[in-house]
């Protein structure tokens, strides 16, 4: 009788989705704390200064993960778990696998818990606003741009993960400078691509000559970096599964 | 069954074995004996597939290592449990990965070894450690056991619990139990068959029993003299 693949994969998630708390825990309380802050000391107008403490938040939550990111795979070192992990009846998909799903759901329970909390801030504080938006500009258009923007990030954001992923095992093959090698093929992947390539990332929306031709951009752009992230977690299950020795 | 064949590994310049050539016969507890150093984590480890032989066989089951995992509890010599976990969540954990697992007998041997579930891994003392680390290999009802100096640095009273652990959790004739260590006296008793290795190169190995009548001597006795004297493999 086999063990369900199904029930491997939500322990191996439930166990890395520890690493993931705290961080979801303490963006929530900053957001929570600085907009009740904002509202207890301004009025009308000034409390437009919302957006402030938003994108900082929100660029926390989003940077965060990408911490959470090398803490999760390094750890398993640092504390000898690496022995557990590697004697597991697992392929490096599946151990890999969960560890971005972890990531993941960081990223998206941070920025979405920021984003919804700062919106109810700004729709409570400006009534009108809505109504207003929605007299003058088209909002299904809005929406559609909001949503392959945030696509837009999170495939960023995966592709941030498989550069971690693939820099820290690749780094693991080597017994001596191990830390300084990680972090030399990290920067490579995280600029290579744009660097040897310009017709990628963000270069790809100058092309574009209206607000629907920006946001086709934008869905290329999502896919070219997740068929990138793809080949990059490919590697790292290689090595992990064909290359990894302790 | 678990066999080497002409199994070498170098870590850099470091030989840790040497064409080694093994047999661990199906049903029986075998002790894997010598100095530190010598290339007994070396053997377990390619036996769990989390090291690859440089050159050489190594099958389990006349498969890969890699294949076999399912098959083969490991306790490693280190601390490879997470600190944050209860005894409890480490169970569970388990569990969801062996089939094998048995929660009647992981409720035996947690009593037996007075141990409790609520007990924080990285809170408790060494002994208990090196206990729970058992607990949780024993308590699964697999083909092989491999345990990396399951003794190490532990005191006299919770050696012995260990020992009297792997008996009553061995079942005769269907598990392959490996012990390594390099305290020897401690598992005299319960081991089949040995094997003595120094710097990556079998000295001896032979049939525990047969060998103390030969020789007349303990394995103890044996093993200072195999070390003293150089290779003797029969």
């Amino acid at each position: 009788m086999a063990a369900s693949k199904f029930k491997m994969f939500k322990s191996l998630y439930l166990k890395d989705l520890r690493e993931a708390r705290v961080e979801v825990l303490i963006v929530a309380i900053a957001t929570l704390v600085s907009i009740l802050w904002i509202f207890a000391k301004t009025e009308g107008d000034s409390r437009m200064i919302i957006m402030v403490p938003a994108v900082a938040l929100m660029g926390l939550a989003g940077f965060l993960p990408v911490i959470t990111s090398f803490r999760i795979l390094g750890r398993e070192w640092g504390q000898n778990t690496i022995y557990l992990m590697m004697s597991l009846p697992v392929s490096g998909t599946m151990m890999l696998g969960s560890k971005l799903l972890v990531l993941l759901s960081e990223y998206l329970a941070g920025t979405l818990l920021v984003g919804t909390i700062s919106s109810i801030a700004i729709i409570i504080s400006f009534p009108d606003l809505l109504p207003e938006l929605n007299r003058q500009a088209d909002l299904i258009l809005m929406t559609k741009i909001l949503i392959s923007l945030y696509a837009a990030s999170i495939a960023a954001i995966v592709y941030l993960f498989s550069c971690s992923f693939l820099s820290q095992l690749f780094g693991k093959l080597f017994s001596r400078a191990s830390g300084f090698i990680t972090l030399v093929v990290f920067l490579l992947l995280l600029f290579g691509p744009g660097k040897f390539s310009p017709e990628l990332g963000w270069n790809l929306h100058y092309q574009a000559t209206d607000i629907a031709s920006s946001i086709a951009f934008i869905w290329i752009y999502v896919g070219i970096t997740l068929v990138l992230a793809l080949l990059l977690l490919a590697a790292s299950v290689w090595i992990w599964e064909r290359k990894m020795e302790l | 069954m678990i066999e080497f064949r002409q199994v070498s590994k170098r870590f850099g310049s470091v030989v840790a074995l040497d064409g080694v050539d093994i047999h661990f016969p199906q049903g029986s507890i075998c002790g894997l004996f010598g100095p530190n150093g010598a290339g007994k984590s070396t053997i377990m480890k390619l036996i769990t597939g989390i090291n690859y032989p440089d050159q050489g066989e190594v099958m389990v089951r006349g498969a890969a290592p890699k294949a076999q995992r399912q098959l083969v509890a490991y306790l490693p010599e280190v601390d490879h449990l997470y600190p944050w976990w209860k005894l409890a969540q480490a169970a569970r954990f388990m569990s969801a990965f062996y089939p094998d697992w048995d929660e009647s007998r992981y409720k035996g041997l947690l009593s037996f070894l007075q141990l409790d579930e609520q007990m924080v891994i990285g809170k408790i003392s060494k002994g208990q450690r090196a206990k729970a680390k058992l607990l949780l290999v024993l308590s699964r009802r697999a083909p092989y056991l491999l345990l990396d100096e399951p003794f190490s640095g532990i005191d006299l009273l919770t050696r012995e619990e260990i020992a009297n652990a792997l008996i009553e959790g061995y079942r005769e004739g269907e598990q392959t139990m490996i012990i390594s260590t390099h305290e020897i006296d401690e598992v005299e008793s319960l081991v089949d068959r040995v094997v003595f290795i120094e710097q990556g190169r079998i000295q001896l190995q032979d049939d525990a029993e047969q060998l103390r009548l030969k020789r007349n001597q303990s394995l103890v006795e044996i093993m200072k003299e195999v070390f003293r004297n150089g290779s003797q493999q029969v």
